[in-house]
Formats: C-alpha cells, structure tokens, sequence
C-alpha cells in the first residue's frame, strides 16, 4: 500500500474547529511535516489549492499558501519523495501550468505531478473576476479535459495546435520537456468527473467514509475501478483518511470529542451555502460529500480514531480493499502526526513491513 | 554598488550564438549560480520570463524554465540573497500572482520581490490564445497599473475591490500576506513605462551601453531618476551588464571574437521582426535598444570586456555614475562566471571593498 501525505496548505488542515489545533501555514510546517514524510518511507504528498477560506471563528482556510510555488520549494529540499501539485483550471492557463510543471520537474528531477481541479466554490473565482457562469458546473469536466489535452501534447512532443470550445493554442511552445512523465491525479466522483478520469488521470481519490470503519469506501473504490476499466488505461484509486491517535483508545477519542465539541458553525454554514449553489452537477460531488452532516467538522474524511495499534490494525484493514493501492493521509497536527505515524504506527503495519526494513537497512 | 545577476532561466543566457557556451536550464544550473552569488556576497538575483524563443541553430531562448517555481526552489536553498521573479502580466491573474509571492515570502522568510512585465513578443502570448491585439502597446501600462494597485491591496490589506477597466475584485482576499513589503521592479524605458516606475516601481533597470563604455548608460540613469522624481518616490536605477572575462584582456577578447563570429543570424531576424511589431510605444522602448544594430548578439547589453583588473576597474567607474544603485550582471557561462567574479574581480574593485 502507497502512503500519500495531504500537506497542510491552508489554515487548521482538515478539522472545523475552534478546539483543534489552530495553526496557520509557512512553508517551514510544510517542509517538517514533509521532511518526516521523507524521512519515514512515505510515497508522496500533495498539496491543494484553495483561494478562499470559510471564516468562522477559526478562520478555517482562510489562510492559505499557492500550490505551485509550495511545492517547488518541497523539492528542492527533498530528494526521495514525489510531489503533486494542484491547478486551479480557471485562474492558470494551461502553458503556464505546464511551464511551472516541467520547472517542478527540473527541481525535483523527475519526482513531479498534477491534481486537476475544476472548481466548485464559486467565490474562489468570482472575486477575482474569473468565474465563467454556474452553466460552467456542467461542463467543468469538457473544459479541463481540453486543458489536459494541452499540457500533455506540450509535455510529449513540446508543441501544441489544440483548437477547442474553451482553449485554442497557435503554434504554442515549451521546452523543456520534462525528464520523467508527469502523472494527473483527479478527484472527481461525479459521472462526469469519472469519466474524464478514466480518460485522462493516472490516480484518482475518494473519501475514506464513517469512524473507524476502514472499509466502508470500498464500494466507491469499486466503481472508480469499473468507470476507468471502461477507457482501458489504469487508473490507481487512494482512500482519503483522517488519522487521530494517541497512547490509547481512549485518549485518541478524547481529542476527537474535544475538536467535535467546538465545530465552527459558522465556517460549516459557508461551506453548506457553497456547495448547495451547483445545482448542475448532480448530487454525487465530492463538496456534497463534505458538507454532509454527518461529519462535516472533519469534512466527512473517513477518520481511524485509537492507539497506534488501533489504527495500524485499521490501515492494515485498507489495504484488503480490493483496487486500492494507498491512501492519503491526514491529521490533526501534520509535524507531530507524520512523526507518530512514522516511528509508532507504521512499524505496526503488516501492509508496510518492507518499508519498514527498508528504512532500517538504510539506518 | 549593489549588485544583481541576472540567472540562466534561458537557454544560452544572453548571447545569440552558435560559438558561445551551448546550454540548456535546468535548476541545477540556476542553483549553482545563485548559491554562488549568495557565497560570494552578491545582493540578489532575478529570473525573467520567457515564454517564446528565437530558434534559429542556437535555439535561443528555446528552453526556458518558469519563474515563479524557479525561485521559489532557489528560495528554498539560499538563506540570505534576494530573490526576484517575473511575473507576465497577461498571463497570470493578479490574485494568482500575490499568492504566489506570499508563498515564496513564506519559503525565503521575507527575501523575495517582484519584476513586472507588459509583454513586447506577440508570439510569446499569442502562442496560447492570450493576445489582446495590438491596440495593447498602446495602453499596456495603463494594465500593469490596474494589475499592481491590486497586488499592493491585497499584500497590504489581505482584500480588494478594485473596480477598473482590465479587472474586476469581488472582495477578493489574500492571506497569509507577505511578512517584509514586496519590491517592485519594472524595466520599462518608454515616456509610459518610466511614468508607470516612477508611480509603482521600487526598482529599475536600464541597458549599459556599448563595449568598454561603463558609463556611457549615465544619460539613461539621469533620465530614469529624473522621472522618478517627478513622484517623489525612491526609486533605484540598476545597469544591465554583462562580463566576458579572462586572465588577460587578450583572452578576454579571443572569447568575444568567438561569440561574435557565430551569431545566430536566423534567431537575431526573428527578434527584430517580433520587436518591430510594436508600432505604438515609440522608439524609446527597452526593446528597440536590444535590436540596435551595434552589438545584437549579446541583445546589446553593455559589454565589460576584459583581464579581471580591466572589468573590476570598469565596474567601479559603473558604480561612480550618479543616481545608479547597483548592476545585474550577466556572464558568458554563470557558474564559472560568478565563481570567477567573486574570487577574481570583486576582491581588486574599490566600490565592493566594503562586503569583501
């Protein structure tokens, strides 16, 4: 099983809350949490983007860094790990994004790839001026194929024509190419998020679901694996987690009851306006995922709450997932986290016995 | 005297040559060179945009790297130099552009700055469908400002409403905000490109001029601090230069005659097509200098050419010209070239005495 880092970008990570751990980002909490990341064996990390927060008391993502330049740093200063940035369709174009990609490429020699996001928080796009229309919720997926078309011909051959709906390119140019293929990642989870992935992407994501219930995604997991089975390519799926641990069961679910117990109403109602405003995409989108009530304070990522043998015990768990090969993961401190992962839970770990070895043999 | 190098993000750096070093970016390249100049007690270092090259046998400019990425890895590996990228005005939004910049603020912990860009190639943006036609020379300026009152906003206050003719805010916000205030440098030498510095920009730049001659760009100095005063507002005139240099001045000018003698002729036509396009910013434009016939294939920046006594005594009568703050160098070959300016030349110059 690939294990993936979700770095903490934006302000409090992944928990809306104004008892979590508050902390903003700098580049310095994200090059600890992925030196650890390095250091213990872990696959990637990813950064989002995100270009407007939801307020509240917590001020949740109201703070956050720019994808690109975040992860050019990352790699300069690591050497073993890939890193994925995430585009934002709407606010880059795509030569430029393929530009900043190969430079990626050169910094990290090789290590680099790309989330595509098409956007559904309106606001992130209106306030700057660039948002197209809410026609464009039903076809943000015809758009960004389009975009990808155009990175991957400028990245393969250095030249591309394209003419299409959204892009036209003349004779446009960039060089140089990248020294190692640069692999997409998509997330979508609407039909036609699937379908552009089966087309376009090389690994997709979906929510880890419930408390402690390890498995409980694999159903989407499986029909994932179905929609890009239908284009042929192989498209590798990884489960988003929430890790939130400790010496024991008890005092893991103590922290958890403490970040519940001060949800920011406030940031949660902006996220619910938000993802209520796409009446386009149907009701299989990953915002609406998020926003559901259930567990909307952590987002709805499938939390593995317990002592580092309850969760090791759990991620093992994952791994029987059939199709799945890893997960990304998050916490509710990302330094601290990475570090107790590293040295507490993963040596734990049946699934990750050989990284375990391997980071031993190299001590 | 401050000084600047102007780093590889292109290929071949700025020589138009078949018989020059041959090479291609890579952040390597760049990283050796900066850390050079870091070592060596240099002030900054700056990276353009390049989005189109000349071709030609050379492949001039061809390969070119990204700015914004570039340095902020090269932010992520230096401790104490300054740090400037550029940023192509039609090419990214300026809410894009401030997050950015807070982001290398947060990688180099208050060392980085910004070079702003109109854009003078049509093909370099035309390439991908971002030309606004050519009525754009003529009020690219007026765009810039738009675009630089929205990056001062939102770096000063984390909110903008701008309302003006090329933007739109709708409560745009940004945070976290850079924690030193970002410089702004604009090379801009036309009437409307020094009337925007003298309102906006921190810093300018003007070409050194001719072979041997490092103060024959003294008049352009006057001219830019001139503008500037009519503000009110500090602004810093840096000299582009370039070092070609040896043990003597006769190797020196064997590596000149070198260059010279394999000018890419098909790359240099393309150039002077492409800057004569603009018919609308008059004649005093930056670009118009780099194609003046005298000494194209180094894009006629001024050329300090010599023994590294010679060029350490040409850069401190450079640092002697009134109202000049500093020069961006630029080399035949970086790496070799920064690591022999700062144990060959800068030890012999009275003007850097003080750093070394």
């Amino acid at each position: 099983m690939d294990i993936g880092v979700f770095i903490p970008i934006g302000r409090n990570g992944w928990i809306v809350s104004t008892t979590s751990p508050q902390y903003n980002p700098s580049f310095e909490l994200n090059k600890q949490t992925t030196l650890n990341a390095e250091r213990y064996g872990f696959d990637f990390a990813l950064s989002m983007i995100k270009l407007r927060g939801f307020g509240g008391q917590s001020g949740f993502w109201d703070q956050n860094l720019e994808s690109f330049t975040l992860m050019a740093g990352l790699a300069a200063v690591t050497s073993r790990i890939k890193l994925y940035a995430t585009v934002p369709t709407l606010a880059i174009p795509p030569a430029i994004a393929a530009r900043m990609a190969v430079t990626i490429d050169s910094i990290s020699n090789g290590r680099f790839g790309l989330n595509i996001i098409t956007g559904w928080q309106r606001p992130e796009y209106s306030q700057m001026g660039l948002w197209p229309g809410d026609e464009y919720f039903a076809r943000r997926y015809d758009f960004a194929a389009e975009y990808v078309q155009i990175m991957q011909e400028l990245w393969t051959t250095g030249h591309s024509n394209f003419k299409g709906e959204f892009f036209k390119m003349d004779d446009c140019r960039v060089e140089p190419l990248p020294e190692a293929p640069i692999k997409l990642i998509s997330a979508g989870q609407s039909d036609a998020g699937m379908k552009f992935i089966a087309k376009y992407a090389d690994y997709n994501f979906v929510f880890g679901m419930g408390f402690n219930t390890p498995t409980a995604c694999a159903a989407t997991v499986e029909r994932l694996q179905k929609a890009s089975a239908t284009s042929g390519r192989k498209v590798a799926t990884y489960g988003l987690f929430m890790i939130i641990t400790g010496e024991t069961d008890a005092e893991a679910k103590a922290k958890w009851d403490l970040y519940k117990s001060g949800a920011d109403h406030e940031a949660l109602r902006w996220l619910t306006a938000q993802s209520a405003a796409d009446t386009k995409s149907g009701s299989d989108t990953n915002v609406r995922h998020m926003s559901s009530e259930v567990s909307n304070v952590n987002l709805n990522i499938g939390l593995l709450c317990g002592s580092y043998a309850s969760v090791a015990r759990m991620m093992d768990e994952i791994d029987g997932i059939a199709g799945l090969a890893g997960v990304l993961l998050t916490f509710d401190e990302f330094v601290s986290g990475t570090k107790v992962f590293g040295e507490k839970i993963q040596p734990l770990m049946k699934t990750r016995q050989h990284v375990v070895q391997s980071l031993k043999a190299a001590e | 005297m401050e000084i600047g190098v102007f780093i590889p993000i292109g290929s071949n750096g700025w020589l138009v040559s078949t018989t020059s070093p041959q090479y291609k970016p890579s952040f390597e390249l760049n990283k050796q060179t900066t850390l050079n100049a870091e070592r060596y007690g240099l002030d900054f270092v700056l990276s353009m945009i390049k989005l189109r090259g000349f071709g030609g046998k050379s492949e001039f400019w061809d390969h070119n790297l990204e700015s914004f990425t570039l340095m902020a890895g090269l932010a992520a590996v230096t401790e104490r130099i300054k740090l400037f990228a550029t940023v192509p005005t039609l090419a990214l939004p300026p809410a894009i552009c401030s997050r950015m910049v807070s982001t290398i603020d947060s990688i180099s912990n208050g060392r980085f700055g910004l070079n702003v860009i109109t854009g003078w190639q049509i093909p370099e943006y035309s390439q991908m469908g971002l030309w606004p036609g050519d009525d754009y020379f003529a009020h690219r300026y007026a765009y810039a400002a738009e675009y630089v009152t929205i990056l001062r906003e939102l770096w000063e206050t984390g909110r903008s409403d701008f309302k003006g003719r090329f933007f739109t805010m709708n409560d745009c916000r940004l945070s976290p905000r850079p924690r030193a205030p970002v410089k702004l440098i604009c090379a801009g030498q036309s009437d409307s490109g020094l009337a925007f510095t003298a309102q906006h920009a921190d810093y300018n730049f003007c070409f050194g001029k001719g072979h041997n001659t490092p103060t024959a760009c003294r008049e352009s100095v006057e001219r830019l601090q001139a503008a500037a005063a009519k503000t009110g507002r500090p602004v810093a005139t840096y000299a582009l230069f370039m070092i070609v240099t040896g043990e003597t001045d006769a190797e020196a000018e064997a590596k000149w005659a070198l260059y010279r003698q394999g000018a890419d002729l098909e790359a240099l036509a393309w150039m002077v097509k492409q800057a004569t396009a603009d018919t609308r910013s008059g004649t005093d434009s930056g670009v118009h200098q780099a194609i003046d016939v005298a000494s194209m294939v180094n894009i006629n920046i001024g050329l300090l050419l010599g023994s590294h006594a010679a060029v350490a005594q040409m850069l401190d009568e450079v640092a002697a010209i009134p109202g000049l703050a500093g020069v961006l160098l630029t080399f035949d070959e970086f790496v070799s070239g920064t690591e022999t300016f700062g144990q060959r030349i800068q030890p012999l110059m009275t003007s850097r005495s003080p750093r070394v």
